[in-house]
Order: structure tokens, then C-alpha cells, then sequence
């Protein structure tokens, strides 16, 4: 019988367990099993599995909250106010993802990414694609002139990752609206966020947002809430990591982070 | 039956070859194609051609071998030819006797006979040992008992005799015409706007890519050539990150590039072109995510289009010790394969804390810093969004200048603003702090030594 007749057919207590698993059979073959919830039955994957499903951040305790990393082929976020280390955690996940020999990409609206202190996470720039924007003098800025460079800049480097998305191959893909206003980010489309999730819905590319709040609330992916702790260049900072929305969890607590300096 | 073009060399008195042989010789090829598909060409000047079926269309042997004469001299070419029933023979007569030779079928031994036997040295024959067993013609060496030459010289002798016999050791193995990858289309309308363009290059790429594959070839450089309606010619050339083939990628690439360089005036004609190379033989792991060279073309092309060509690529390290140096190269992410050692350098990492990154501002903030005991105490700056304070903590200072040596040759101040000091190739001389300030942000800022200007350089994120 094919599970869609088992579905159909059985109405029975004790066939509807079996229809589950018809139906989350048929979830898998469509590359949709993402929606599961987990029944904590399954058995413990191995690192090669948890890697083709998941990107590990590179920190021990934040992957062990998230069930292994960000979840691929979903819209995450991490999100927070400034130095608050959501640079340093994505910068962690992408030099992880360059040295398992995945290409990355990273969408910069306001061409502020540094290479020679992202240099000293580790990142293999080889397998890094930089899209850089113009950048302004100024970003959060009310000037009429300058919200306009701003709402050119970030339409274009919204198209850009759609681009990229599209053309597929990369591990993950990070789009930085940190510096980014709420105002210029209010004007984008809310569909915006649906119709990337849609381009990267069962692939295996993970799409990545920076942000000050959370913007694209996609229910697959996580968002990650950050919060600066206290240090500087000599002594290293701490930061607190909290998950705020998980589908393989219910409630977090805060995962504390240290950070060693910045390069020069 | 085949004919056989031999190009004499010309000798000039200083025993050179002559000026222009190699336009000769390819004019030679191009006349043998003129009679046939297949000629195996042996370089020297040297041409085999299959002449069988051209008896209906020219006539007996003779009458081929005249009409190639004629054509030749025609081209101004003198060149000797000999028509037999192995091209062997053909060969060897063409190499030895002017003219025109024909010989009947069967006859291709005794025809040969009387030849000297150095008419076989260009074949590989031993002359010295050859002459010392006292045989001073073809025939006297296809004469030889096989057996003994055999006992002698081993199964290269046997050969060297079947040549002397006129008999073909392997068949005729044609060469192909190097050939244009080239289309072009005559448009009855002048065409304005790359819209209608696509359809055109679209029509001309599809047959273009058919032939790329026939042929196993892979594009790796593309040459548009637009003839606008002001006889201007507008030619564009795009060179290809990896050999490819597929027709799609290929407009799309040429219609990109056309986008960023958009012709002057309408088009009257469409021209296209393809420099080629072999085609690629590639494994795929069974589990890599491989982004294909065609689609990371077409990806980077449509991102330079968006973003600027200078805008994408992959970053790279420079080395100086100027703060947020840094070049772009080319995005071309290696193969797997070669990740072996970096795998293991990854491990090796993954139980370090990450390490804090700087959000770097290209334009550099102004600002005010009220410095006590040498140490920064606030930080004021007028740009919205930045709300300066009270110095919670700080860390510096660090120092660093480079490329003062270039002072006289600028015709700028010595040590010019914070925003022409975020430019390459301008000198710099700055100590750098990183601060925390009261709203709880981690700031760089630098403090520029010869204008005692201060800027919020980046912020610790």
C-alpha cells in the first residue's frame, strides 16, 4: 500500500500511528521533514549527519542548544544591539563552513566587514564571496540624500542575496542589516523574508540575518538573541547568547560566550 | 586512390628556408580541402588526400591530378604530385619526382623500383646499413627475401620493405580543419534596446553551443561584435572563469556585459564569437556542494552588474600593517580535493573562542576626545546615530605609521584627513584605542598624530 492510501484508508488508533509515519515519510521524500517537530525518539546522529542538516556556529555549548547549528535550507537570525558579538558569532560559523570546504558568501549593504580582524577567526577567504554595498558616511542617517543611498543600498543587496540564493552551492549565505535602520528596513516588503525562505526551502544552504531586532521571523529558522558583555581588545569580551526561537526547543537560557581580542 | 601534394623546399643561397613557407603550406592544406575532406597532413609540406569518388565529378586519375596541378599553379604554387592506389606510394613519388606522376593500379612497386633508396630516409630507413648490404634502389630492398630482412632488422625492417613495395602500413588518418567558432546575423531592421538583442544572441549562441559540443570544446573567451547603424563597430570580449558550452550561460554573460556597456547607436548586425579550448572532465564528491563554473560565472556577472565589477569578489590580505588594508581577487573557490590540510587546521580551531571582528567605517567619523592623562576619557561626535559619552573602559594605545616615504611625491598636505587616510597608497601615522563608552558600545578610534584629528575608525562587534 502507498502511504498516501495508508492515509487515506486507515482510521483505526492504532493505524494512525502508522499513518503518522506515512505521512512523515512522505514529508521526507519531498525534502519537507524540516517541519517536524522532534519526538526525542530518534536516534542520536552522527557528527556527518549533524553537519549535512545543520551549520555549526563553532561554539560548543550554543550548537549542543541548537541541536547541532543553524538549520539549513531556513532563514536564521541573530540578532542584538551593537558589540553585542553577532559579527563574531557569524564569522565563527563561516570560517567553520569554509574549513569543511563549503563556499560562503557574505552580503555587506554598508561595506563594513573588516578582512584582517575576520582574518583571525579562521576564515579560508578563497571560499568567501564579498558583495559589498557603497558605503555611507554615516548609517543610521535621516538625511533625505543619504536615506536614499541607504534604500538603493539595501533593495540592491536584498537582490543580491536572492542571487545568490538562486544560483545555490553556498553553505551560508549572511545578509548584515545591523547597521541598517528600522526605518530603511520598514520599507522593505515583509514578503521580502518569505520569498527568500522560499528560495532556500530544502536546499542545503542556510541563509543568515544581522540585524538590531529580528525582522524575517521565519518559523524554520532560529533566531538567536545576543547581548555585550564587558572587555576590550587585550583582555577579550564576553557575550551571552540566548535562543529565542528553535523549533527543536521550547524555552533557553542564556549560553555564555567569551571572545578572544581582535586582531589589529 | 590517393594524391600526394609535396611542397618543395625552396633554398635560398644561404641554405634558409624560404620567407613565407608557412602561408605556402597552409594554402597547400586549404587547396587539398578543396578536393577532399580527408587529407592526412604530414607537415614539411607534405599532403595525402583520398581522391575516391572524384572520378565522376573529374574524371580518370590523370585528369585529378591536372586539375590539382592547375589550381596549385593557379594559387602560385608549384608543387609535385603523384596519384597511386596506396598513399604510400603516392608519397614517396611525390617526394622524389617533379610533376605530375600517376601511377596505374598495381603498378605501385615497379613504378617505385627505380627510385634510389635514399628516397626512403624520410621514413626512418637505416641508409647507412641499407647501402652497406650493397642495395642502391627501392626495388633492390623490396626485392629481399622477408624472412632473412626480418632475421636482420627485426619487424621494423619488414616495414621498411612494404614502403619500398608500395604497400600501406596503416590506413589514411584525415586531420580536421581547424575551425572558426563563429556566428553572425544580418538583421533586416536595425535593432535598438537589448531586449530584442537577446532573442538575437539567443538564435546565434544555440548553434554556436551545438558545435561546441560536437566538437568537445569548451568556450573560455567571448568576442561580441555589434555593427551599429553609424558604421561604428562596438566589440566587447568577456573572458570566462572556466571552458563552457551551454547557450543560456552564454547570452546571458554576453547580454550582461552588453548591459554594463551599452552599444552607442542601433544595431544593424550581430556578430559572435568564441575563443575555445578542450572540454572539462570533472568528478563530483559524492557529498560537496559544488557550485558549477557556469552558474558562479553567470552568479558573478549578474553580480557585478548589480553591485559594480569591483564590488564582488573574494577578499584578501595585503601585506602592511595600514589599519583595514585589505584587496579583492577573484572569487574561485578551489576544488575539495586540495582541502585536506585545512580540514585538519579547522579541528584544530574548533574549540578556540571566536575572536571579536571590527565593523571597519571606510568613511572615518569625526570626533572629539577629551583625553586625560593621556588616556581618552569621552568621546563626542556629531553624526546622528552615534551618541559619543564617558569612557567606561579602554584599552591602547597602539601605534602604528607606514608609507611616509611617499610624503614629497604627493602633491596633497603630508598627513591628510581621516578620510584620505582610509585610502590606499596615502601615508598614515595614527595611535589607535579601542573604548568603551557609556552607551555599552566597543569603539576604535585613532587618533592621527600630525593634525591631532581624531575618528571613530570601526566598532567591535
Amino acid at each position: 500500500m502507498s502511504p498516501a492510501a495508508a492515509v487515506a484508508a486507515d482510521k483505526s488508533p492504532e493505524r494512525s500511528r502508522l499513518s503518522r509515519e506515512d505521512l512523515e515519510s512522505l514529508l521526507r521524500v519531498r525534502k519537507l521533514d524540516h517541519t517536524l517537530a522532534p519526538t526525542g525518539l530518534e536516534t542520536e546522529p552522527s557528527d556527518h549527519d549533524m553537519v549535512r542538516t545543520m551549520v555549526p556556529t563553532g561554539i560548543a555549548d550554543l550548537d549542543a542548544r541548537l541541536r547541532g547549528g543553524i538549520p539549513r535550507g531556513q532563514l536564521s537570525e541573530f540578532i542584538g544591539p551593537r558589540s553585542s558579538g553577532r559579527l563574531a558569532m557569524v564569522v565563527s560559523a563561516l570560517a567553520g563552513a569554509t574549513a569543511r570546504g563549503e563556499a560562503v558568501a557574505f552580503v555587506d549593504p554598508l561595506d563594513m566587514f573588516d578582512p584582517v580582524s575576520a582574518a583571525s577567526a579562521g576564515i579560508d577567504f578563497s571560499r568567501m564571496l564579498w558583495v559589498r554595498g557603497e558605503p555611507t558616511s554615516s548609517s543610521r542617517v535621516s538625511l533625505s540624500c543619504e536615506y536614499g543611498t541607504l534604500q538603493k543600498s539595501l533593495d540592491r543587496a536584498v537582490k543580491a542575496v536572492n542571487l545568490i540564493l538562486q544560483a545555490g552551492g553556498f553553505g551560508v549565505v549572511v545578509l548584515d542589516l545591523t547597521e541598517v535602520g528600522s526605518q530603511v528596513l520598514g520599507r522593505l516588503p515583509f514578503t521580502t523574508w518569505l520569498r527568500l525562505h522560499r528560495v532556500i526551502e530544502g536546499s542545503d544552504t542556510a541563509c543568515v540575518l544581522m540585524g538590531s531586532e529580528s525582522i524575517a521571523r521565519s518559523a524554520g529558522g532560529v533566531c538567536i538573541q545576543l547581548a555585550p558583555g564587558a572587555g576590550l581588545r587585550a583582555s577579550g569580551q564576553a557575550i551571552n547568547a540566548r535562543v529565542i526561537r528553535s523549533r527543536a526547543m521550547e524555552s533557553d537560557r542564556d549560553v555564555c560566550v567569551p571572545l578572544s581580542a581582535a586582531a589589529c | 586512390m590517393f594524391a600526394c601534394l609535396y611542397l618543395p623546399r625552396p633554398v635560398n643561397p644561404d641554405g634558409l628556408r624560404g620567407e613565407g613557407r608557412g602561408t605556402r603550406e597552409e594554402a597547400l592544406v586549404n587547396l587539398a580541402r578543396d578536393f577532399s575532406p580527408r587529407i592526412e597532413t604530414h607537415g614539411d609540406g607534405l599532403v595525402t588526400l583520398d581522391i575516391d569518388g572524384l572520378g565522376s565529378l573529374l574524371g580518370d586519375p590523370r585528369a585529378i591530378g591536372e586539375q590539382l596541378r592547375r589550381n596549385a599553379a593557379d594559387i602560385g604554387l608549384r608543387v609535385n604530385i603523384a596519384v597511386a592506389s596506396t598513399a604510400t606510394a603516392a608519397i614517396l613519388l611525390a617526394q622524389s619526382r617533379a610533376g605530375l606522376t600517376v601511377v596505374p593500379p598495381g603498378a605501385e612497386a615497379a613504378t617505385l623500383a627505380p627510385l634510389p633508396v635514399n628516397a626512403l630516409s624520410p621514413l626512418g630507413c637505416p641508409l647507412e646499413q641499407v647501402k652497406r648490404w650493397g642495395l642502391r634502389t627501392v626495388g633492390d630492398l623490396a626485392a629481399l627475401p622477408s624472412a632473412d630482412l626480418s632475421e636482420r632488422l627485426g619487424q621494423e625492417g619488414l616495414l621498411w620493405q612494404r614502403w619500398a613495395r608500395g604497400e600501406d602500413a596503416r590506413p589514411l588518418v584525415p586531420g580536421r580543419a581547424e575551425e572558426r567558432f563563429e556566428e553572425s546575423l544580418e538583421l533586416e531592421w536595425p535593432i535598438d534596446g537589448l531586449e530584442p538583442l537577446s532573442f538575437v544572441l539567443a538564435r546565434l549562441f544555440e548553434p554556436l553551443s551545438a558545435r561546441l559540443d560536437q566538437h568537445d570544446r569548451g568556450a573560455v573567451a567571448l568576442h561580441i561584435t555589434l555593427t551599429l547603424v553609424t558604421r561604428q563597430l562596438h566589440e566587447r570580449s568577456v573572458q570566462l572563469p572556466a571552458p563552457m558550452r551551454d547557450a543560456r550561460v552564454l547570452r546571458t554573460l554576453a547580454l550582461l556585459d552588453l548591459e554594463s556597456h551599452p552599444p552607442s547607436a542601433a544595431i544593424d548586425r550581430v556578430t559572435v564569437g568564441v575563443d575555445v579550448t578542450e572540454g572539462r572532465v570533472l568528478q563530483f564528491g559524492l557529498f560537496a556542494r559544488a557550485l558549477p563554473a557556469e552558474k558562479l560565472a553567470t552568479l558573478l556577472a549578474r553580480l557585478g552588474a548589480l553591485m559594480g565589477s569591483d564590488r564582488v569578489g573574494a577578499p584578501e590580505l595585503v601585506d602592511s600593517y595600514r589599519p583595514g588594508a585589505f584587496a579583492m581577487g577573484d572569487f574561485a573557490p578551489e576544488p575539495d580535493a586540495k582541502l585536506t590540510g585545512k580540514r585538519e587546521e579547522g579541528r584544530g580551531k574548533k574549540d578556540a573562542p571566536p575572536a571579536q571582528v571590527i565593523r571597519r567605517f571606510r568613511m572615518p567619523i569625526p570626533a572629539r576626545v577629551t583625553l586625560e592623562q593621556g588616556r581618552p576619557v569621552r568621546v563626542i561626535t556629531d553624526r546622528r546615530g552615534f551618541s559619543g559619552g564617558k569612557v567606561e573602559r579602554c584599552d591602547g594605545p597602539w601605534r602604528s605609521s607606514g608609507e611616509w616615504w611617499l610624503i614629497e611625491s604627493l602633491p596633497l598636505a603630508p598627513y591628510p584627513s581621516p578620510l584620505s587616510r582610509a585610502r590606499s597608497h596615502a601615508p598614515w601615522n595614527c595611535d589607535e584605542w579601542d573604548v568603551v563608552l557609556s552607551d555599552g558600545v566597543s569603539y576604535r578610534i585613532s587618533h592621527a598624530r600630525q593634525d591631532s584629528a581624531w575618528s571613530i575608525d570601526g566598532m567591535l562587534d
